[in-house]
C-alpha cells in the first residue's frame, strides 16, 4: 500500500487489486460523498455492461427490492444513491455513488454514516440475488426494456440528438462514435447471462477507482474502503482500458438530416491534435473559453449579440479525445450565415490570438472556476476523477498557475490545432 | 443569515458560508409571468400586457448601455445570468473576487432600464429562437397544456417566454411600464451567500441603487379563477417516441399566505412522497408492473395565488395509467400509511433541508422565495417535527378531489 502527497489537501491510495483510492478530506461540507468507478472500453460488450448497474440497484440479498433499499437510505437520514453510465474519451464509466449527511450535524454523533453508506454500496454492486448463478432474471427483462426505451427515445431532445449523429458521422468507425448506453440493437439481443458475465468480468478485471470528499479522516477512509471493497476481485488480471486514439481531419464532410424540428440545430465538428498531458492542453482551454464557451466568448457576442442568429451558440472541447464541438439553435436559412460567422471568428483566432481584454476575461472566468471547485464535494470528486484518468499530476494551485501563464500567442497556436472535419445540420422536413 | 431593509425599501438578506471561494449573488423582482395585470403607478391605468413580457424584459435589462451585462461582468471574472418563472424575476452572478465592482453591475442593471427602443427590436429574434427551442422539447408541451388545461383565466396558463406572435406585440413603452411598475426598490430583493461581510454589502447597495423617484409599485390586479378546470383532457401529436402523460390537480386551498402557505407546502411535500416516494409500496407495485418507469415523477409547484400537483412520466398506455394513477390516489386515501413510513419520511425531509445549505445558488434561491412569501426558512425542521398523520390525510382529502384534475397526453406521431 503507498500513498503520496498530491496537493495541500488531495491523498491518493493504491489498495490491492488496482484500487485507486482518492480522498479529499474537508469539514467545509454538511455531506460527504462517496463515488466508486469502474473503466471499461467502449466495445461490444458495452451495452451489457451499461445495463449491470440498473439491475444492481433493484436489490441485493439483504435488501432484495427497491423500496427495502429505498427505506435504508431514508432511515440513513435521506442518504442518496445514484448509478450512472458515462464516458470518459473512448472509455465507458459505471459509477456508483451516495450522498450522505455527515455525523456531525445528527442529533447524536458517532454513527459513521461513511461506513454505513460504504457497506450498501458494497451490497450493491458485489452482493446481488443469484438465483441460479445468475442476475435476477425479472429484474433483467425490466432493466433491458428500460434502457432500450431510454435510448430510442433519446431522439426527442433535438439538440442532443443533432450532437450525437454528428459525433457518429464524424467518428465513424472509431469507438468514440458508440454511445455510452451501446446500440438499441445490442440491447434489445442482451441476455441475462451475458450481463452476469459482464457484470463478474468488470468487478475482476476493470481498473477500480474510488472518490471520497469529507471529514473522516484519509487513514479511517482507506481501511473502510479497504473493507467494502474486499474480495471484489477473482484473482484475475486488471486490464487498462485502451487509451482514446487521436485523429487528423481529412476533407471536412456535410451530412444534412431531416425531422420534425421548429427549430435547425448545426453542429461541426473539428480535430485538434491536443490532449491531457499536452503543454498546448491549458492554452486549448483557454481558446475555447475565447472562442464559443460563456458569454464573453465571440460565438455568443457574434452570433448571438450581434446578429441575433441564436439563443444558444457554443463550442467545446474533449481532450480526452482531441476533438472540439460547436453547437447553435438557428433558422435553417440561416445555417450557412452562422456557419460562416463562427468559421470566420475561428479563423480569425488562430491568426491574431484573442484580444488582451478576451484573454484577460477567459483568464479570470476560467481561475474563478478553478477556485471554485472546492466550494462543492461534487465538483471536488469530478476533478480528483479528472486528474485520475487523465494522469496529469497537478492541484487547483497547479491549474491555476498554468492558466495565468497563458499568452495571446499560446491561444492562437491551440486554436491553430483546431481543424474542421464534419459539419451537420438537422434540419424540419423538406417541403 | 441577516435581513436588512434598506431606506429606500430594498430587502437584504446576507446568508455567510465561511472558507467558500466563491460568493454568488441574487437581485429578484417579486414580478414575473403571471403579473401581467396590473394599474401603472404613473398613469394610474389598468394595463394588461402581452404575453411574454416579464421574460421579454428580463432579456431586454441584461443589456445596459450598449453593452450586454454578460460581458461585464465576464470583464470581472463573474458569469452571470437571469432567468424568469411564473412568480419572480431573478438575475445573478458568482465570482470569486471583486465583489463589489459585480454588485455595482447587477444594482444597477435591474434598476436602470439601460435598453434602447432600437435594441428592443433586435432581441426579437433571438427570443424567438428561444421559443422555437422549448416548441421542440415534448416535455415542455405536455407540461404546458396540462397548466392550461387546469386552469381557466389565471394567467399561470400563459407560457413564461410567450409566443413568437405576442412577443412582436410588447413594444418599448411597455417593458418601461412594467419596469417602473414591477422593479421599484420596495420590490425587489437582493441575496448574497458566501464568505461576505454584511457592511460592505450594505455600503456598494446603498451607493448603487437610483436615486428614490416619487414612484409607487405597481398594484397587481388579481385574476379570479374558478374551482373548476379548463379542460379535463388535451391530446397532442408530438415528436414523442412513447407516450407521455401528466395529471394535474388544481390546489383549492388558495390564496394563502405566511405561515399557512409554508405549512401548505410542506403537508404537500411529505404527502406526494409518502404516496409515490420511492420509498412507498406504491411506487414499487407500478414500477414492478411496468406502468411506471425512471421517467415517473411529481411535482408541487405552489404560489399564494395558485398552486397545482403534476404527475406522471412516460407511458406505453396512457388512458390506463392515468386510471391506474386515479385509484391508487384514492386508495392511499383510504388505506392511509404506517406511523413508521411518516417518521422515516420526516427524517428524511429534515436530512434534505441540511443538505439544501451546502449549495450557495440553492440557499439563496430559497431565502429569495421565502422573502417574497412572507415566511421563514428556518421553521422548517421544526414545522416537519410537528405536523401530523391526520394532517396529511386532511391534506389528501382537500388536494384530490374528483372534479379538480386534468389530463395531458403527448401522443406519438401516427
Amino acid at each position: 500500500m503507498t500513498r503520496r502527497q498530491a496537493g495541500p489537501n488531495l491523498r491518493q491510495f493504491h489498495l490491492p487489486g488496482a484500487v485507486g483510492l482518492n480522498v479529499y478530506p474537508t469539514e467545509k461540507f454538511k455531506t460527504s460523498l462517496v463515488n466508486i468507478t469502474f473503466r471499461r472500453p467502449l466495445d461490444g460488450d458495452t451495452s451489457a455492461a451499461a445495463l449491470v448497474p440498473y439491475i444492481l440497484r433493484r436489490g441485493t440479498r439483504h435488501h432484495p427490492d427497491m423500496v427495502s433499499i429505498a427505506r435504508h437510505l431514508e432511515s440513513l437520514f435521506g442518504a442518496s444513491l445514484d448509478v450512472d453510465v458515462l464516458r470518459f474519451g473512448e472509455q465507458q464509466i459505471l459509477s456508483f455513488r451516495m450522498d450522505l449527511v455527515e455525523d456531525r450535524y445528527l442529533f447524536m454523533g458517532g454513527r459513521n454514516l461513511l461506513g454505513q453508506g460504504l457497506s450498501l454500496l458494497r451490497e450493491i454492486i458485489h452482493e446481488p440475488e443469484l438465483p441460479a448463478g445468475l442476475l435476477r432474471s425479472d429484474f433483467f427483462e425490466q432493466e433491458r426494456s428500460n434502457l432500450l426505451r431510454f435510448v430510442r427515445g433519446m431522439i426527442q431532445d433535438k439538440g442532443r440528438y443533432a450532437f450525437d449523429r454528428c459525433v457518429r458521422l464524424m467518428c465513424i468507425g472509431e469507438p468514440y462514435a458508440r454511445h455510452e448506453y451501446g446500440e438499441a440493437e445490442e440491447i434489445e439481443g442482451l441476455t441475462v447471462e451475458a450481463v452476469t458475465e459482464a457484470w463478474k468480468r468488470t468487478l475482476d478485471t476493470a481498473p477500480i477507482d474510488v472518490y471520497v470528499v469529507g471529514s473522516t479522516p484519509p487513514n479511517r477512509v482507506r481501511d473502510q474502503v479497504g473493507a467494502a471493497l474486499e474480495g471484489f476481485r477473482n484473482g484475475a488480471e486488471v486490464v487498462e482500458p485502451p487509451a482514446s486514439v487521436r485523429r487528423r481531419a481529412g476533407r471536412t464532410r456535410r451530412d444534412r438530416e431531416y425531422d420534425d424540428v421548429m427549430q435547425a440545430r448545426l453542429v461541426m465538428g473539428y480535430r485538434t491534435e491536443i490532449g491531457y498531458g499536452d503543454r498546448r492542453s491549458v492554452p486549448l482551454v483557454v481558446w475555447n473559453t475565447v472562442f464559443g464557451s460563456g458569454a464573453y466568448s465571440r460565438l455568443f457576442r457574434k452570433v448571438r449579440e450581434e446578429h441575433s442568429l441564436a439563443y444558444y451558440c457554443s463550442s467545446m472541447v474533449d481532450q480526452a479525445k482531441g476533438v472540439a464541438f460547436v453547437q447553435a439553435g438557428v433558422n435553417e436559412s440561416d445555417a450557412a450565415r452562422v456557419e460562416r460567422i463562427v468559421t470566420r471568428e475561428r479563423r480569425d483566432l488562430a491568426r491574431n490570438g484573442p484580444s488582451s481584454e478576451e484573454l484577460k476575461a477567459a483568464k479570470a472566468h476560467l481561475t474563478a472556476k478553478v477556485l471554485s471547485i472546492t466550494d462543492s464535494a461534487t465538483n471536488l470528486a469530478g476533478f480528483m476523477e479528472e486528474r485520475r484518468t487523465t494522469g496529469e499530476v497537478r492541484s487547483l494551485q497547479e491549474l491555476i498557475r498554468r492558466i495565468s501563464l497563458v499568452k495571446r500567442a499560446d491561444v492562437a497556436r491551440a486554436g491553430a490545432t483546431v481543424r474542421p472535419d464534419m459539419v451537420y445540420l438537422l434540419a424540419g422536413e423538406p417541403s | 443569515m441577516d435581513r436588512y431593509v434598506l431606506d429606500s425599501g430594498l430587502r437584504v438578506l446576507v446568508h455567510a458560508k465561511p472558507r467558500y471561494r466563491r460568493k454568488f449573488a441574487l437581485l429578484g423582482a417579486d414580478y414575473g409571468s403571471v403579473d401581467s395585470h396590473f394599474v401603472d403607478p404613473v398613469t394610474r391605468k389598468d394595463v394588461q400586457m402581452p404575453e411574454g413580457i416579464a421574460h421579454f424584459l428580463e432579456h431586454k435589462l441584461f443589456e445596459q448601455e450598449g453593452e450586454d451585462a454578460f460581458q461585464t461582468f465576464s470583464r470581472h471574472g463573474a458569469s452571470g445570468n437571469a432567468s424568469t418563472s411564473f412568480r419572480t424575476t431573478c438575475f445573478f452572478f458568482t465570482c470569486s473576487s471583486s465583489l463589489p465592482a459585480n454588485l455595482r453591475t447587477l444594482i444597477s442593471l435591474v434598476t436602470r432600464a439601460g435598453f434602447t427602443e432600437a435594441a428592443v427590436e433586435k432581441e426579437r429574434g433571438i427570443i424567438e429562437q428561444e421559443i422555437r427551442m422549448y416548441e421542440d422539447s415534448p416535455d415542455w408541451r405536455v407540461f404546458i397544456a396540462l397548466v392550461r388545461g387546469l386552469f381557466v383565466r389565471h394567467p399561470v396558463r400563459v407560457d413564461i417566454t410567450g409566443s413568437t406572435e405576442s412577443i412582436r406585440k410588447i413594444g418599448f413603452a411597455d417593458l418601461m411600464s412594467c419596469h417602473r411598475g414591477f422593479y421599484h426598490p420596495e420590490n425587489l430583493c437582493l441575496v448574497v451567500s458566501g464568505d461576505v461581510k454584511p457592511e460592505e454589502i450594505l455600503r456598494v447597495a446603498e451607493r448603487a441603487l437610483p436615486k428614490p423617484g416619487i414612484s409607487r409599485p405597481a398594484v397587481r390586479i388579481p385574476t379570479r379563477e374558478p374551482q373548476r378546470v379548463a379542460r379535463l383532457m388535451t391530446e397532442e401529436r408530438l415528436a414523442v417516441t412513447r407516450p407521455s402523460l401528466l395529471i394535474g390537480f388544481k390546489d383549492r386551498d388558495v390564496p394563502v399566505s405566511g405561515e399557512r402557505l409554508q405549512r401548505r407546502d410542506a403537508l404537500t411535500a411529505l404527502l406526494l412522497d409518502l404516496m409515490f416516494g420511492s420509498s412507498s409500496r406504491t411506487w414499487q407495485r407500478l414500477y414492478e408492473e411496468d406502468v411506471i418507469d425512471d421517467s415517473f415523477y411529481t411535482s408541487y409547484a405552489g404560489e399564494e395565488e395558485f398552486g397545482f400537483v403534476t404527475l406522471g412520466g412516460e407511458v406505453t398506455d396512457p388512458h390506463q395509467v392515468r386510471r391506474r394513477l386515479l385509484k391508487e390516489i384514492r386508495r392511499f386515501g383510504r388505506e392511509g400509511f404506517s406511523t413508521e413510513d411518516f417518521g422515516r419520511v420526516v427524517h428524511k425531509m429534515i436530512g434534505r433541508f441540511v443538505r439544501g445549505f451546502d449549495s450557495l445558488e440553492g440557499t439563496a434561491f430559497m431565502l429569495l422565495s421565502s422573502e417574497f412569501r412572507g415566511t421563514d426558512p428556518f421553521r422548517i425542521p421544526t414545522l416537519l417535527r410537528t405536523l401530523t398523520a391526520d394532517d396529511v390525510m386532511e391534506r389528501h382529502a382537500a388536494l384530490f378531489g374528483e372534479r379538480n384534475h386534468a389530463t395531458s397526453i403527448g401522443l406519438p406521431p401516427l
